[in-house]
C-alpha cells in the first residue's frame, strides 16, 4: 500500500492513521462539492438566457400597443419599469422600419444603445448578455425589443455557490480529521508506547524493562510476544555477560602467564646457558674434552628451550592483537624475505617468485607466513644438489591460492595431519633443526584471515605448501 | 672521594646482574660500575638520599635498568628519572628478558633512550652490550 506515496511511508503511524481515516472522506467531499458546483453553475448559465427571453417576450407583448399606435412615450414608460430589476442595464424597442422607437438605460450604465437592432438573437459577452426578440402582431412583425442584462449578479451567485461549497468541504474535512484523530489514538498510542519501550531498552541496554499489556487481540499478542522476547534476550544477555567476564579473566590470566613466561622463565635459562659458556671458555684448560662437550650440550639445550619459549609466546600472541589490514603486494613480500633468508643462511638455492596478487591482510602476520614457509622450503631442500624454491599462484574455486614449492626431502603424506600441530615435527632435530611451531603459526595466521593452508609432498621429491586468504574480510 | 661512575646497573636477579657486570667488564675492564638490586635503591642512589645521602652525587654516564624490579618497578624508576631535572639527562637503557611489544612501547613512552633484550646466548649478549657501551659511553657523551 505504502509504496504508492513514498513520503507517506515515512510518516509516523498516528499521522498515517489520521490520513487513512480522513483522506477518503475529504476526497469524496471535495469531489461531490466540485460536482455540485459544476451542476449548479451550468444550470444557472442555462436558466439565465431563458429568464431574459421570458422577460423580452413579456415586454414584446406589452409594447405591441405602443408600436401600433406609434406612442413612444408609453413604450419608454414600459421600459423604465425595468428599473426594479437591477440586472437589466439597457433596453430598446425598434419599430417595423428597424428604427429606434424607445430606450432605457440604467443610471451609471455605460452601455450604448445601438441605433438599429443588432443582428444576433442571443449574444453572451464577458460581462453582459444581449437578447433581441421580434414583436409580432398576428403574423406580422411590427418591431423588435433588445435587452442587455449584466452578468455581475450571475457571477456573484456562482461565487457564493463556490464559497459555500469550499466552506462546507473545509468544515466537513475538519470534522472528519477530528474524528480520525480521536480514533487513531487507540491504535497509535499503544504502538508508540511499545516503540518507546524498545527505544529505552536499546539506548540503555536495560533488558529489565517490560512493555505494558495493551487491549485488543493483536496488540495484546504483540506486547506478550515482545515481553517474552525480552525475557529471552535478558537470559541470553546475562549468560553472554557471564561468559565474557569469564573470558576476560582467562585472557588476563593468560596475559599474566605469558608475561611471567617471557620475563621469568628466560632468566634461569640465560644463567644456565651463560655460565656453562663461561665455564667452558674460561676453564677450558682444566676441563677434559668430555666435560666441555657436556657443557656445550647444556648450553645448546638452554638455547633450544629459549627458542621454544619464544616460539610459543609468538604463537600465543597471534590471537591477542586485532588484525591491522592493509593492501599487501605478496610478490614484494616473498621476494624480499626470500632474498634476505638466502643471504643470512648463505643458501645457494634458486628462488623463483611468480607475480602474486595484492591482498588485504595484516602485513606483520603475512611476513611471518612468508618467512616460515620460505625458511622451511630452504631448510628442507638445502641438502639437494640443485635446490629450487618456487612461489606461485593459481585460481581455485574463486580463491587466489599461493603455493611455495621446494624440491627437498618432502614428507610422507601419511603424517600430513600432524604437520600443522604445535611442536609437531616430521624430522629429527639432528637432521633438520626447528621447534615445530612454524607451521602452526602459519595455520593460525591464515585462519585468522579467513583462509586455509594445506600441503602436498612425496618423500624425496619435495613438498608444496598452499594457502589462500579470504577476500575483503 | 669516589671515582666517576660510568654505568649504573640495576637488576634484581643476582645471576643476571653478575652476567651483565661480567659482559661489561669483558668489553672494557676499566669501566667503573655501580649496582642496585631494586627500584627504591636505584632511586635513592641517583637522587642521593637514604643510605646514599653522603654520596658526592656525580651522576653515572649511563643507567642500565631492568624493566621488572621489586619495590619500585623499572618503568616507575624510569619515569622518575625522566621527570626529575637533576636526572633527566642521564641516558637510560632498559634491560629485559621479554620481547613483548607492550614492554617496548611502555619503555619508550616513559622516556627510555634505548632497549636491550637480554639474550640467552651469552656471546650474543656480549656483542649487544659491547655495541651499547660504545654508543652510549663513546658517542653520546655531553662535553
Amino acid at each position: 500500500m505504502n509504496w504508492r506515496v513514498p513520503a507517506f511511508s515515512d510518516l509516523p503511524i498516528s499521522r498515517k492513521l489520521i490520513l487513512a481515516g480522513a483522506l477518503p472522506t475529504i476526497t469524496v467531499l471535495a469531489l461531490a462539492g466540485a460536482l455540485f458546483f459544476l451542476y449548479e453553475s451550468t444550470s444557472l448559465k442555462k436558466a439565465m438566457p431563458r429568464d431574459l427571453a421570458t422577460m423580452a417576450n413579456f415586454l414584446a407583448l406589452a409594447s405591441r400597443a405602443s408600436l401600433s399606435f406609434e406612442d413612444p412615450q408609453s413604450a419608454t414608460d414600459l421600459l423604465n419599469s425595468l428599473q426594479t430589476n437591477p440586472r437589466i442595464v439597457a433596453a430598446a424597442i425598434y419599430d417595423q422600419k428597424r428604427e429606434h422607437f424607445a430606450s432605457y438605460s440604467r443610471t451609471n450604465s455605460s452601455i450604448a444603445i445601438p441605433p438599429v437592432p443588432p443582428g444576433q438573437e442571443l449574444k453572451i459577452n464577458d460581462e453582459t448578455v444581449e437578447i433581441l426578440t421580434d414583436i409580432s402582431l398576428g403574423n406580422k412583425t411590427i418591431g423588435s425589443i433588445y435587452l442587455v442584462s449584466d452578468l455581475l449578479a450571475f457571477k456573484e451567485r456562482i461565487r457564493i455557490y463556490g464559497a459555500g461549497v469550499v466552506v462546507a468541504i473545509v468544515i466537513f474535512s475538519a470534522i472528519s480529521l477530528t474524528i480520525a484523530f480521536a480514533m487513531q489514538r487507540s491504535i497509535s498510542t499503544p504502538l508508540n508506547e511499545l516503540a518507546g519501550t524498545a527505544r529505552v531498552i536499546s539506548e540503555n541496554n536495560d533488558f529489565n524493562v517490560r512493555a505494558s499489556q495493551q487491549k485488543g487481540p493483536e496488540l495484546n499478542l504483540l506486547t506478550t510476544a515482545f515481553n517474552q522476547m525480552l525475557s529471552q534476550i535478558q537470559r541470553q544477555d546475562a549468560s553472554l555477560r557471564a561468559r565474557t567476564a569469564q573470558l576476560e579473566t582467562t585472557n588476563k590470566e593468560l596475559e599474566a602467564f605469558t608475561y611471567t613466561v617471557s620475563h621469568d622463565l628466560r632468566a634461569p635459562l640465560r644463567a644456565m646457558s651463560s655460565y656453562s659458556h663461561l665455564l667452558r671458555k674460561n676453564f677450558a684448560a682444566h676441563l677434559p674434552e668430555e666435560a666441555r662437550d657436556y657443557l656445550q650440550r647444556v648450553q645448546n639445550n638452554a638455547q633450544k628451550m629459549a627458542e621454544l619459549i619464544d616460539e610459543l609466546l609468538t604463537f600465543s600472541r597471534l590471537d591477542a592483537e586485532p588484525l591491522q589490514k592493509t593492501p599487501i603486494n605478496l610478490t614484494d613480500i616473498f621476494r624480499s624475505i626470500g632474498e634476505e633468508l638466502m643471504s643470512v643462511n648463505e643458501n645457494h638455492a634458486v628462488l623463483k617468485v611468480d607475480t602474486l596478487p595484492t591482498v588485504e591482510a595484516d602485513p606483520i602476520l603475512i611476513q611471518q607466513v612468508a618467512t616460515n614457509l620460505l625458511s622451511n622450503a630452504f631448510k628442507y631442500s638445502r641438502n639437494q644438489p640443485a635446490p629450487e624454491v618456487q612461489v606461485g599462484c593459481f585460481l581455485q574455486d574463486g580463491n587466489e591460492v599461493i603455493f611455495v614449492r621446494d624440491n627437498g626431502v618432502g614428507f610422507d603424506m601419511l603424517y600430513s595431519n600432524k604437520l600443522f600441530g604445535v611442536f609437531q615435527r616430521l624430522h629429527s632435530g639432528k637432521e633438520f633443526e626447528g621447534t615445530g611451531v612454524g607451521l602452526a603459526i602459519v595455520q593460525r595466521i591464515v585462519k585468522r584471515h579467513g583462509g586455509a593452508v594445506w600441503a602436498e609432498a612425496q618423500v624425496g621429491k619435495g613438498a608444496t605448501f598452499y594457502f589462500y586468504l579470504a577476500k575483503g574480510l | 672521594m669516589s671515582e666517576q661512575v660510568d654505568i649504573f646497573l640495576v637488576d634484581d636477579n643476582q645471576d643476571d646482574l653478575d652476567l651483565t657486570y661480567a659482559a661489561l667488564k669483558e668489553t672494557n675492564p676499566q669501566l667503573n660500575i655501580a649496582t642496585a638490586r631494586d627500584g627504591a635503591e636505584a632511586l635513592d642512589y641517583l637522587l642521593c638520599r637514604g643510605k646514599f645521602l653522603n654520596r658526592d652525587c656525580a651522576q653515572p654516564k649511563l643507567v642500565l635498568l631492568d624493566i621488572k624490579l621489586p619495590k619500585i618497578d623499572g618503568l616507575e624508576v624510569l619515569k622518575e628519572i625522566k621527570e626529575r631535572q637533576e636526572t633527566q639527562r642521564i641516558p637510560v637503557v632498559m634491560l629485559t628478558s621479554s620481547t613483548r611489544k607492550q614492554d617496548l612501547d611502555a619503555s619508550y613512552k616513559a622516556g627510555a633512550n634505548s632497549y636491550l633484550v637480554k639474550s640467552v646466548d651469552y656471546e650474543q649478549f656480549m656483542r649487544d652490550v659491547q655495541q651499547l657501551g660504545q654508543y652510549w659511553l663513546g658517542l653520546n657523551q655531553p662535553l
